[in-house]
């Protein structure tokens, strides 16, 4: 293991992303993992992550200034509309801005996470802290500046779970929802829609996963993030299918959103 | 025994809803049980509910089925006991001791006389629910939630006790002090026995 990448400075809290950590729930501990994961895929496929890779990644929430360890490393910056690619020199500096359109921007590393993702809740990144991995990667067999991302259109996805009843999911599908400005790792609250009241709360705390969409007595809605809980008290309207959740998580403070039903893949139900 | 119903939690995980009571002793070899299953990554279980988490493709819901019929309580791994230093001296405690007919210091007393059950995680990581609560007893949830709940507290809520990992809003009665990581290391079947003592 070597030191890849070195946190010069961070303009707003940052973290590590690996993950989610496998059997972490069984120890009462969420998943964890990226708030975008499709930022993350799209930065290993820009990559060329070898396969097999064990991802590592920073999520920032400002601008972030890191330098190359003792060796060349590739690393791709992901934006809302592109992944920018970069190859550092040993030792070589990099400016990045903060995210622009999302709650955090994302920056993967050229190279194998040092260690299997762990459960436990996510720790603010230092400046100064170094990402420990395996040796770099080769790095993208056709590199190219800026790769263009597709920005998903449409609602996001939604398979329902009928724990809250039909009015809760026809206030979740028929409203029109921005993401609250106060948001974090833990969940998403929802607003500007209407309140579906009524839905109560179930006797016995139920397993609950991230992306699932909680009904709160007070009639608001609240989407479940990657170290949310693993057991809860209100019923569910539904869970945000896997490839939408970043949209949710990672929306910008006030970014507007709606919801359709959506699929369960084969073999499922 | 009806069979278990399987609500698909999105498109990678899958809730198990059990048809009636089941034992803490059932749900942790039921756990392993899942946990065992080829394609899962996490499996977990509430108090009338478990689930589990795919790390690919969802496998069918019969496949789950099946893998449960076969649990036995008890074939899960061992259950450990574990010991919990309380200071019975919460905010709640002279509420509590009234609702249930006793002073203060007999609420702590109760607490001793028998081991309490980890019956399922999760909330916060590492709070455990412990339960039940000494002879079938009860402490309804606060009618207003504290906006601050600090680490370490030890609290009811219905029939069912638990230690707060870290600092949380909380509508749980309060009535002692415990250390915070106390329970980090239980599972889902291991008793736990209280244990009333002063910390400072």
């Amino acid at each position: 293991m070597s030191r890849v990448l070195q946190v010069l400075s961070c303009g707003g809290p940052a973290w590590w992303v690996q993950g989610p950590a496998p059997f972490a729930a069984t120890r009462g501990h969420p998943p964890g993992g990226p708030l975008d994961p499709a930022a993350l895929a799209d930065g290993l496929a820009a990559l060329d992550a070898p396969p097999g890779a064990r991802p590592l990644a920073v999520e920032h929430t400002g601008v972030l200034e890191v330098a190359a360890g003792e060796a060349p490393l590739w690393l791709a910056q992901v934006e809302p509309d592109a992944v920018a690619l970069w190859r550092l020199r040993a030792g070589e500096r990099l400016r990045l801005p903060g995210p622009t359109g999302a709650r955090v921007a994302g920056l993967v590393i050229g190279a194998d996470a040092a260690h299997a993702p762990t459960a436990g809740p996510w720790a603010p990144l230092p400046p100064g802290a170094w990402a420990a991995a395996g040796p770099p990667w080769s790095g993208p067999r056709a590199p190219k500046d800026r790769i263009p991302r597709p920005r998903p259109r449409g609602p996001v996805r939604v398979l329902p779970v009928a724990d809250a009843g039909p009015d809760a999911w026809s206030a979740l599908v028929d409203g029109q929802w921005a993401v609250a400005p106060a948001a974090d790792r833990r969940g998403v609250a929802l607003v500007g829609g209407p309140r579906a009241l009524g839905a109560g709360s179930t006797a016995r705390s139920r397993p609950v996963v991230p992306g699932a969409i909680q009904a709160l007595p007070d009639g608001r809605f609240v989407v479940l993030g990657p170290d949310g809980p693993t057991l809860g008290g209100y019923p569910l309207v539904g869970v945000v299918l896997a490839a939408d959740r970043g949209r949710v998580w990672n929306a910008a403070p006030g970014a507007e959103v709606a919801f359709a039903g959506g699929g369960a893949r084969e073999g499922h139900g | 025994m009806a069979e278990p119903i399987c609500v698909p939690l999105g498109d990678d995980a899958l809730r198990v809803d059990l048809p009636g009571p089941s034992s803490a002793a059932w749900r942790r070899a039921a756990v392993e049980a899942l946990a065992a299953l080829p394609g899962v990554a996490d499996a977990w279980s509430g108090e009338t509910s478990l689930a589990l988490r795919w790390a690919g493709a969802p496998r069918p819901a019969a496949e789950v089925q099946a893998a449960l019929a076969g649990v036995q309580a008890g074939s899960g791994p061992p259950a450990v006991t574990h010991r919990l230093a309380v200071c019975f001296d919460g905010p709640d405690l002279p509420a509590v001791a009234e609702a249930w007919g006793c002073g203060p210091e007999a609420v702590a007393a109760l607490f001793t006389a028998a081991p309490l059950t980890v019956m399922a995680i999760g909330f916060q990581p590492g709070f455990a629910y412990l339960g039940p609560l000494p002879g079938g007893r009860s402490a309804p949830r606060r009618p207003q939630p504290r906006p601050r709940v600090p680490a370490g507290a030890f609290g009811l809520g219905g029939d069912r006790a638990g230690v707060y990992p870290g600092d949380c809003p909380g509508g749980w009665q309060l009535i002692g002090r415990a250390a915070p990581g106390a329970l980090s290391s239980v599972a889902v079947g291991d008793a736990v026995w209280i244990e009333p003592r002063d910390i400072p």
